[in-house]
């Protein structure tokens, strides 16, 4: 008891009227209670520095800096902290009995590794996550959003992780293509990347006007890790099986240099699904020269090449006759698991920074950064031959119950029970076959590939006005330069070569996917069926200013600048050709943001916090351009013809506006945000085969000017009840939705879908999409966590959570919801149509909710003062089987189709689903010296 | 200094990576066993074939067919350890045939052929033109697929409704043989007026002949056509014109080729229209149409 006295007397500052400005006070053990002597305490933003006597005591009298301030007390084997303080002219600021921990080891980020490592922001899933985002923040709500929720795929008030902006090392790091941060290209490197800064939501950031979920700058100059090394291996069920990581800094050397160096590996077979082979490897440097006090240069590189096989979403069917590891994508060669889905991405980046403290006030940051490299997925191809999928809806049972031959639908059972994989052995057994005639390659396994060029040029300029006002500002540009091709990566036993038509074109002069080679045949390595460029020019700045008084801090911040994009055909598409080719229209777009929040300090314990914001956002490459890989198309955009009832394309507009009340004591830290968001105007666009009343083909569906809805409150607690005892907890109460009904229209260049719709597009399958109060499929809308940490004097510790989920929706296919739907060919509703059975079918799928158990433990041991240490977690434990999302399948798109297959008992085109993985462990072991 | 200790744990763990680096990498070459499974299944049902007196023995489509008709004409399950030898002449490439291969029982001077009713797609890539296979009988049935229509065919099993169904995914693994010889098929020359019954299956070659005059400009398939569409042939025999018919699916990938104006050659396989009522002839491919030369004359 007499411990947490302390700890509640140390957290009231106290404040004497003097002669003389003096900042003094002590540091003790916080288990043990005695003073800690040789720790260093650091006021700063300034040069002060003072070190701890025998009686653990510091004092501080001379050119001290006035105003909020925050010290730092550090020392080696202890885990650091931080303290806010008010220093005033001629008073005495007096912190006693500051408590350190001694550092068995940061809690946070030993949970960091298990969760950003993961890669849970898989780009299939559409469904994505900013673990990696939120990680590294303070917040008890925000760190249980990247823990404890993440595997769920929550999102932090439903919205997607473009809305928050990372940067390494003041460099933008969100990909053009989808304004979301490729986690991988960083990945196993979680060592040198824990020096991060998280401006939450609105509130300002240091280096960028940023997004309405926040900022985060991970700092990897070298001169910012202490001296240290780490060998870590870890062993997990999840993606990877093992993972082996290597790092050794140097801290700021006598001659001015300081290094950084990392290596990782990450792999394994098969991750918790079947076949998610996993090979990584990592490589991180940074060195940077103190060139004098006031200039420093850093250079760092990082490469991170990353192998990963995907795992595939299931209709319920499956699931009941495969379970939740199943995965579709791989087949049996050579008594290997080959998987046909791979992504590989290997984009070095590199970096040049150049650190200047012009005077005390302020400093210009100017930074290059260029990353080059090349991402792909592959999949295969069946020009040649019938679908390779095991899954093929005439594969499956469904299929010959719908047609109520029950012999075979229970030969296709067993037959999908005991094989339903990918049968490789046919596959090259046809392209051999094919061989004999001198026939195109019957299936071959390519790559759709993206191999992006981006050089960023950015200066970041701060400023301190006087002690109140802090000016940030920097002007940033991007330039993007993408190439986009399909590449064949396999013939599959194929010597003829792949002929690179589109077979399901009607008209042979259509058929060539490049006609100016019209009967050309492609071999490994070589760019067939699309090939395209994308320049992207981004010109950004921003201006901001942070103003910081006893009772209130504000700051308002405004960001400006123009994005560019054009595309370049370097295939003439024989469906296109007169709208493929060559460059495409320039398109620009305008930026422009402005925020403004305030803190209110009714009193040390109580706050109000207040942020606000507007943004108007160019919208990303992949919702700008309809068709890349064929034409020319962006939104509004159809055959290289504006569409005269579409609106042109234009800026994504965002609001967003938050309330909070902060509660802190010594005891109880917590805080209850409530917040409003809109995402105005923005566009998606899906690809898909289409089968409707008077339609069929593989389609681009294109939904043109959506709103969405994101309302709900935040709540985050957590107690220290014990030294040794921490309770927390974390709710999010949200509500996401469709806030509008806007346009869709559906393009195709299938001959079928031509010549049944000549002018087809706008006119037969364009319309309204009524989806307004639909749910947004965003996660749980619904999120509950309850948890304690317990942290043992004797070096060890664990923690556990039960989580609950709720509100959990199916993405909806938003062309079901057209008035396309229940109309016939002739444009009068189906005769059987009853809106009540409609209804019926339009109702948006919610899922079960359930609950996650995880718990994380572990122990260190001290060394000759270096440390091993070891940690465990099992994520849900109980085991629960739950789906974290799905969509429907649009090619059922008419009411009497769509009717027809939701009243069969199994759905041949039912939804497909994402489950979570079951139990999983993570295990992990140090060494560090 | 610590750096050299950095060293060695990075050579330690490029070593350690190297020995333990195991996963699946991207070479895959042509599985090693391919086709070896068939190849034994094929020989043991040889070495029974010419292990004397065990039951096993060669029939030709004569003999199933008299057998067919002497069922009056109703589907028969073989329970003999029959064999069927022959070389493919259909293929589904084009889309024009479906779940249906015709072989006939000669790469060269064929006399007969036989359609072997398949659950399976794209089956031109695994039973390809002029393969050589072997079909073990025994459990199968002879009949037509669609009762009366005139082509007799191997089935998997029989239906209620007098004909018979496709051979299942596993029936085609266990009872059909590729052999690795591939034969160049020597289409049979023939004129339309000698052609019958016994050409059905067969993979023939008509000269002279060309597309009648009034549907000259137009496509293989008539778009208003649903599933079989039927294009008038002529050829010039002595004085007079002697037609025939050639019967094109509307799944036929060459659907809306425009007809060739010429005359000349055509290949393909005879078999019955979807009715049973005439004889057809099928393509594989418009390759096989070389109307590239002048139309035929009458002859005065």
């Amino acid at each position: 008891m007499r411990i947490f006295f302390f700890i509640l007397f140390v957290l009231n500052t106290i404040s004497v009227l003097h002669s003389q400005t003096i900042l003094k006070g002590s540091v003790v053990d916080a288990l043990t209670n005695n003073p800690i002597q040789g720790v260093t305490v650091l006021v700063e933003g300034s040069k002060q520095t003072e070190k701890t006597d025998e009686n653990g005591a510091f004092l501080f009298s001379e050119n001290l800096p006035f105003g909020e301030q925050i010290i730092r007390v550090e020392k080696e084997g202890y885990q650091f902290k931080r303290y806010p303080i008010v220093i005033e002219e001629n008073r005495i600021v007096d912190i006693e009995r500051i408590p350190l921990d001694l550092l068995v080891d940061d809690l946070a980020n030993l949970f960091t590794i298990t969760l950003t490592d993961d890669e849970l922001n898989d780009d299939d899933s559409g469904v994505d996550n900013i673990s990696g985002l939120l990680s590294s923040s303070k917040d008890v709500f925000e760190r249980t959003a990247a823990f404890e929720f993440s595997s769920s795929f929550f999102r932090v008030r439903g919205l997607d992780s473009d809305n928050g902006l990372v940067l390494i090392n003041g460099i933008e790091m969100n990909k053009m293509h989808n304004g979301r941060p490729q986690w991988s290209n960083w990945g196993g490197l979680n060592d040198v990347l824990r020096n991060q800064e998280l401006s939450r939501g609105l509130t300002p950031s240091l280096y960028h006007f940023g997004g309405v979920l926040g900022t985060t700058n991970i700092n990897v100059r070298a001169s910012s890790y202490k001296k240290e090394g780490r060998v870590t291996y870890s062993s997990s069920n999840r993606s990877y099986t093992n993972r082996l990581m290597v790092n050794y800094t140097s801290g700021l050397l006598d001659n001015g240099w300081s290094y950084a160096f990392m290596a990782g590996k990450r792999w394994g077979n098969e991750g918790y699904q079947d076949a998610t082979l996993y090979d990584s490897n990592s490589f991180f440097a940074s060195i940077e020269k103190k060139i004098n006090n006031n200039h420093s240069l850093n250079f760092t590189s990082i490469y991170a090449p990353n192998r990963r096989g995907k795992s595939s979403p299931s209709t319920q069917e499956v699931f009941d006759l495969k379970g939740i590891k199943y995965n579709e994508y791989w087949g049996w060669q050579d008594g290997q698991k080959r998987n046909a889905r791979i992504k590989e991405i290997r984009e070095p980046i590199f970096m040049l920074n150049h650190y200047w403290s012009i005077g005390n006030k302020s400093s210009l940051n100017t930074n290059i950064g260029y990353q080059l490299g090349e991402s792909g997925s592959s999949r295969l191809d069946y020009a040649g031959g019938k679908n390779p999928s095991p899954v093929y809806y005439k594969n499956l049972p469904s299929y010959y119950l719908y047609n109520n031959d029950y012999s075979q639908a229970y030969t296709a059972e067993q037959n999908f029970i005991n094989n339903g994989q990918i049968d490789w052995d046919r596959i090259y057994d046809a392209n051999i076959t094919n061989n004999k005639l001198g026939k195109s390659a019957a299936y071959v396994l390519y790559e759709d590939r993206n191999d992006d060029k981006q050089l960023t040029v950015n200066s970041i300029f701060t400023t301190e006005i006087n002690d109140n006002i802090i000016v940030n500002s920097s002007i940033n540009y991007k330039k993007l330069e993408s190439e986009n091709y399909g590449k064949l990566k396999d013939l599959l036993g194929s010597t003829v070569g792949y002929l690179d038509v589109d077979t399901f074109t009607k008209y042979s002069e259509n058929a060539p996917n490049n006609t100016v080679t019209p009967n050309r045949y492609a071999f490994e390595y070589e760019r067939f069926k699309y090939n395209y460029n994308v320049y992207a020019n981004v010109l950004n700045g921003y201006l901001q200013g942070v103003f910081k008084y006893r009772k209130v801090d504000f700051y308002i911040a405004v960001s400006g600048g123009t994005t560019n994009y054009q595309r370049e055909g370097l295939y003439k598409n024989g469906r296109n050709q007169d709208n493929s080719f060559g460059k495409g229209d320039r398109l620009a777009f305008t930026n422009f943001g402005s925020k403004v929040g305030a803190t209110y300090k009714i009193s040390g314990k109580h706050l109000i916090d207040v942020n606000t914001g507007y943004m108007q956002r160019a919208p990303f490459i992949r919702n700008t351009y309809t068709n890349s890989r064929e034409n020319h198309d962006y939104v509004g955009v159809i055959d290289g013809v504006k569409a005269p009832n579409i609106d042109e394309i234009s800026e994504e507009l965002v609001t967003s506006l938050d309330v909070s009340y902060i509660f802190r004591s010594p005891i109880v830290k917590s805080r209850l945000t409530g917040f409003y968001t809109t995402v105005k105007n923005s566009n998606e666009t899906s690809f898909f085969f289409i089968q409707a009343n008077n339609f069929l083909g593989f389609s681009q569906e294109v939904l043109v000017g959506a709103n969405r809805l994101n309302v709900g409150a935040e709540l985050g607690v957590e107690a220290q009840v014990l030294p040794t005892l921490k309770l927390k907890g974390a709710a999010s109460i949200g509500q996401y939705t469709y806030s509008n009904n806007p346009y869709l229209y559906v393009t195709s260049s299938s001959d079928e879908a031509i010549e049944d719709n000549p002018d087809f597009g706008v006119a037969q399958i364009g319309g309204i999409s009524y989806l307004k109060d639909y749910r947004v499929a965003a996660g749980p809308q619904k999120a509950y966590s309850i948890g304690f940490e317990y942290r043992d004097p004797s070096f060890w510790w664990f923690g556990a959570t039960a989580n609950f989920f709720d509100d959990i929706y199916l993405d909806i296919s938003p062309i079901t919801r057209t008035d396309n739907f229940y109309l016939d060919k002739d444009g009068i509703p189906y005769n059987d149509y009853k809106p009540e059975v409609a209804r019926e079918l339009l109702k948006q799928e919610k899922f079960d909710n359930y609950m996650v158990v995880n718990l994380v433990g572990g122990k260190s041991w001290r060394v000759n003062k270096k440390y091993i240490g070891f940690f465990a977690s099992a994520g849900n434990l109980l085991n629960e089987k739950y789906k974290t999302g799905g969509f429907e399948q649009g090619r059922k798109a008419d009411y009497r189709s769509l009717k027809d297959d939701a009243s069969l008992s199994k759905r041949l085109f039912g939804p497909r689903y994402w489950y979570a993985r079951g139990a999983n462990y993570f295990l992990n072991i140090y060494y560090k010296f | 200094m610590k750096i050299t200790i950095f060293i060695k744990l990075i050579l330690f763990f490029v070593a350690s990576t190297i020995l333990v680096s195991c996963v699946n990498d991207d070479d895959f070459n042509v599985p090693k066993n391919l086709g070896e499974q068939e190849n034994k299944a094929l020989q043991q049902l040889l070495d029974s074939l010419y292990t004397p007196n065990n039951g096993y023995n060669f029939v030709s489509i004569q003999n199933l067919k008299d057998r067919f008709d002497n069922n009056y004409s109703k589907p028969l399950k073989i329970q003999n350890n029959d064999v069927l030898k022959g070389y493919v002449t259909s293929s589904d490439a084009k889309g024009n045939f479906y779940k249906e291969i015709f072989i006939q029982d000669n790469s060269t001077a064929p006399k007969m052929g036989i359609k072997i009713a398949l659950n399976a797609l794209s089956t031109y890539n695994q039973f390809n033109i002029g393969r050589e296979v072997y079909i073990h009988l025994k459990g199968l049935y002879v009949g037509e697929t669609k009762y009366r229509d005139n082509t007799v065919a191997i089935g998997g099993k029989m239906n209620e409704k007098g004909g018979i169904e496709t051979l299942s995914t596993k029936q085609i693994k266990d009872f059909v043989f590729r052999s690795q010889f591939n034969k160049t098929l020597e289409p049979l020359g023939v004129r339309f007026s000698e052609i019958t019954k016994s050409h059905v299956g067969l993979y023939v070659k008509f000269e002279n002949a060309e597309f009648t005059e009034d549907i000259l400009g137009e496509e293989y398939v008539n778009p208003y056509d649903d599933y079989d569409s039927k294009r008038i042939l002529q050829s010039c025999e002595g004085d007079k014109y002697v037609n025939f018919i050639l019967e094109t699916s509307t799944f036929a990938s060459f659907r809306n080729e425009k007809l060739p104006q010429g005359g000349g050659s055509i290949t393909g396989i005879i078999n019955y229209d979807y009715e049973g009522e005439n004889l057809v002839l099928v393509l594989n491919s418009t390759a096989d149409v070389n109307f590239n030369t002048v139309r035929c004359k009458l002859s005065e």
